[in-house]
């Protein structure tokens, strides 16, 4: 019983809580010109292509990363196939 | 009316105006064509611009290795901007090479278009004695480096007159005749002093004619010594 809620509570930490969507977008930074391409989760309140794009453009912001453009939002069943081209930007941000 | 003379001030004064329009133009022309030219150039963000573009028009690149490849792509294209820079400096180096030879070549032909008709001018007024020398010990005077033989007495008239020269004087026949015989000038007749001016006149002037226009070829005949063109008229 015991051992069963900790891998309840594992599995929602993992997944966590509110994130009903998923966006993977590309971005750049400029001098040198850097470019990389990564998912994000996204609230449900953000799950419009222009919610989204806010959101993403400011979470990104901050490490100097400028959004260049959305590709898709999906749900988590879309998210095993883009963690191998996401690599280290999978859920980064 | 108008005025169909002109003189050789006014070319002068013309050639000047020339040569300032002529730089200004040549000069502003160059700049034109530098501006356009630099402006023309890609800066050197060109690249970056482009590989930017092939990333966000391809929704199928998203792949690590592909990303990576696009990155290498655009720092090689920043790196060859950075010999555009360089090309720049060469350029306008080109271009300021460029107009000093084109000013210069304006300058030429205009010096050229001056000394064409001064040469004109100078044919037409015919011979100008721009040096006098005359040798005693050998009887013979030398004008524009031209050697004539003259006679004694002649040589002394020609002496005499050329020291008048010297001093910016006249001379009457009768001051000629007194200096070349040693009298005083109110005893000599000026009939004598102008008899020496036409001895000189006559052997000097044949000289210079048969120097300059009426050749003798030694056993062969006369020439008359004119261009084909001045033979035409």
């Amino acid at each position: 019983m015991m051992k069963k809620l900790i891998l309840i509570l594992a599995l929602m930490a993992a997944s966590p809580v509110g994130a009903s969507c998923y966006a993977d977008y590309k971005a750049k930074q400029d001098n040198p010109l850097r470019l990389h391409y990564g998912v994000v989760e996204l609230p449900d309140s953000a799950c419009s292509p222009d919610a989204a794009k806010g959101q993403i453009a400011q979470r990104i912001g901050a490490d100097g990363w400028q959004l260049l453009n959305i590709l898709s939002i999906f749900a988590a069943d879309g998210l095993e196939e883009r963690k191998d081209s996401a690599g280290q930007y999978f859920l980064r941000y | 009316m108008p005025d169909n003379t002109s003189s050789a001030t006014e070319t002068r004064l013309s050639g000047s105006k020339v040569v300032t329009i002529g730089i200004a133009a040549i000069v502003l022309i160059l700049l034109v064509a530098a501006v356009l030219l630099f402006m023309n150039l890609p800066d050197a963000n060109a690249f970056n611009a482009r590989v930017e573009q092939i990333f966000v028009e391809n929704n199928d690149l998203t792949n690590h290795a592909e990303i990576k490849l696009l990155e290498i792509l655009a720092q090689s294209g920043t790196s060859f901007s950075d010999t555009l820079t360089s090309y720049r400096t060469v350029i306008f180096v080109l271009l300021v090479f460029a107009t000093a030879l084109m000013v210069a070549a304006l300058v030429f032909l205009v010096t050229i278009i001056a000394l064409n008709k001064r040469m004109g001018e100078i044919e037409r007024i015919g011979i100008q004695v721009s040096s006098l020398l005359i040798s005693r010990e050998e009887n013979t005077v030398y004008l524009n480096n031209m050697e004539f033989k003259l006679t004694e007495a002649a040589i002394e008239t020609l002496s005499v007159l050329a020291e008048a020269r010297m001093d910016e004087e006249l001379l009457s026949g009768c001051e000629i005749e007194g200096m070349i015989s040693g009298r005083p000038a109110s005893d000599c007749d000026e009939a004598a002093g102008a008899t020496r001016i036409k001895r000189l006149r006559d052997s000097l002037g044949n000289q210079m004619v048969s120097e300059l226009l009426v050749k003798n070829i030694a056993r062969r005949g006369y020439m008359l010594a004119t261009r084909w063109s001045a033979n035409c008229w």
